[in-house]
């Protein structure tokens, strides 16, 4: 061979990332010494015998070429016939030499000649085809309703699926009343009740209330109801009573809400994996649906409120503005009115967000006493960065 | 021109390198194009590769993307790929052997970067293996006086790395808006 001619390598024992790694390297800081190719074009064999199966994959190889020079990449000395021992970390200057050697080998073999007559250079994106089994997958696995991307809804969107209300006067009362809800009333709340049972009791319950049966599994946190998004979010605005009477029309089917303890993974297997659920995202958008923009009854707007944690929200449905909120909710405790004024939003977005993330139990209301120990950890820090660059980030992630 | 990077993190097989092609605005390139920028801290840096993506934005301006290799064979050089980041992106996978061993290792690898800026959380493979949950992870976090955000990701998914990057700015800052 050439002396400037790349050295032909084949990369073994190396997941799909180690072997892109490897590919800059050679590139790169290796000025092109070396290049990636498949097995059958390969004039050497790159191992690294720290992974797992390297030893397999070593045997096998050296089955199929065993005239062929191999460079063994490992973290400690290893030794064994025609080898080219490289000790990690990996230096440019270590890497030259073991293709140099691995070239001045070649040469003495006439290995070249002999092993690779006329087979074309395949470029390395074919290459990675043959790490199939160690590749990433690049379509997403078909997810079942709780795994998949959260929906994101715009001011717009918002508004068609949740409802829009005026912003209150909190000076008057008449007004203030106007923002509760009270779960209790609707399919809300009866989730909520079912999902502690269900919980305690750690058995398998449905939660029966005039309208479709709710299946709960507590052992994997799901819940199944045979209703799309649509049907969900009419009956989250029906008081529990009115659907009962609604019902009336069902002979049979007129009695009031009830939970049934229900065999473990009976009916299962029939159901439709789209209308299976966590209990997070569920019960999630029924508070969303259910609040429109309220708050629960009894929240205090004069008290404090923080996020114990932040919801996993790419995989709820995102209301307007959810991201802003929760970082300031995770950051320090807020009263919800201060919350709007700091971010200057509706407050319907607010309430929205207060009550989803109460239902999930998430947000804890924070005594004065208690206010400097349940945050003293958790540091504020001045933003480093100017708002604008990280406002023009924040563009181009909302482009698409 | 500014160098503010992100810094994507975690073991082998948490899906960094995926992270980066999905919201790369270009294909990873190789790594000595950066090389000088990192021969400035230390000479040694430029024997390493590593994943590197860029976001363009308005204005010309650029936030890079830059991926720690995994392996141990590369880790000396993470502590010069951080100057500059913005913040973290640390992604676990919640099949491998101990989640939280590695969650461990990668905050107090990381530490330095994390006190000055934000981290943010990924968990993957999580419709694979569901434990732990995402409250254990938290539970965790506690110990580290932190509470970032923590989110299910499928690295492959647009939609789960943006909104886990949008995270880190409004984490950044609570009050940022879009520009």
């Amino acid at each position: 061979m050439k002396k400037n001619d790349p050295l032909r390598l084949t990369a073994l024992a190396m997941d799909a990332r180690a072997v892109k790694t490897l590919s800059m390297f050679l590139q790169g800081p290796c000025k092109n010494q070396g290049i990636l190719v498949n097995e059958s074009n390969a004039e050497v064999s790159f191992i690294d015998l720290d992974t797992f199966k390297a030893q397999q994959v070593l045997e096998e190889n050296l089955k199929k070429y065993p005239k062929r020079p191999i460079i063994a990449l490992s973290l400690t000395l290893q030794d064994f016939p025609n080898a080219i021992f490289l000790k990690k970390p990996v230096q440019i200057e270590s890497m030259l030499k073991v293709i140099a050697e691995a070239k001045l080998r070649l040469d003495a073999l006439e290995y070249t000649a002999n092993s690779t007559d006329e087979k074309p250079f395949k470029p390395l994106e074919e290459v990675q085809k043959n790490y199939s089994s160690t590749q990433i997958n690049p379509v997403p696995r078909q997810h079942s309703s709780k795994h998949k991307t959260a929906i994101s809804l715009s001011e717009k969107g918002f508004n068609k699926y949740i409802g829009s209300i005026m912003d209150i006067d909190i000076r008057d009362q008449s007004q203030v009343k106007k923002v509760y809800y009270d779960p209790k009333y609707y399919l809300q709340g009866y989730v909520q009740k079912a999902l502690r049972l269900a919980e305690t009791k750690n058995c398998v319950l449905r939660l029966n209330t005039g309208w479709k049966p709710i299946t709960i599994y507590p052992h994997n946190r799901e819940i199944y109801v045979d209703a799309d998004d649509k049907q969900l979010r009419l009956i989250c605005a029906i008081p529990i009573k009115s659907l009962s009477s609604f019902d009336a029309l069902s002979p049979g089917e007129t009695q009031g809400p009830s939970v049934t303890v229900v065999e473990e993974k009976k009916g299962q297997d029939k159901h439709n994996p789209k209308m299976t659920q966590n209990f997070e995202s569920f019960l999630w958008k029924l508070a969303l649906w259910t609040s429109k923009g309220r708050i629960p009854i009894g929240t205090n707007l004069d008290s404090q409120f923080h996020l114990v944690r932040w919801p996993n929200l790419t995989r709820l449905l995102i209301i307007p503005h959810s991201l802003r909120i929760a970082a300031l909710m995770a950051r320090t405790p807020r009263t919800i009115m201060n919350l709007t004024e700091i971010l200057g939003i509706r407050q319907q977005y607010i309430f929205a967000f207060f009550s989803a993330a109460m239902a999930i139990g998430i947000v804890e209301k924070v005594e004065q006493q208690n206010k400097t120990v349940e945050i003293s950890t958790l540091t504020e820090k001045p933003p480093r960065h100017s708002s604008n660059f990280l406002g023009n980030i924040l563009r181009r992630l909302r482009r698409d | 021109m500014n160098q503010y990077k992100i810094i994507f993190s975690g073991p082998v097989g948490a899906g960094k390198t995926t992270a980066i092609s999905t919201i790369s605005d270009e294909p990873p390139i190789r790594t000595d194009a950066n090389a000088s920028d990192m021969t400035k801290q230390r000479k040694s840096s430029t024997t390493i590769a590593m994943d590197y993506g860029v976001m363009n934005l308005a204005g010309n301006e650029k936030i890079h993307l830059y991926g720690t290799p995994g392996q141990e064979r590369f880790n000396f050089m993470w502590d010069i790929l951080s100057v500059g980041g913005i913040g973290l992106v640390l992604l676990l996978n919640n099949q491998r052997p101990d989640p939280f061993q590695d969650l461990r290792f990668f905050l107090e690898t990381f530490s330095s970067l994390i006190d000055k800026t934000e981290v943010v959380i990924g968990i993957t493979q999580m419709d694979l293996k569901q434990t732990p949950t995402l409250e254990d992870y938290h539970t965790q976090l506690k110990a580290f006086g932190l509470k970032p955000p923590v989110f299910e990701v499928d690295a492959r998914v647009r939609d789960d790395i943006s909104i886990l990057i949008q995270a880190l700015l409004y984490s950044l800052d609570p009050i940022l808006e879009e520009v």
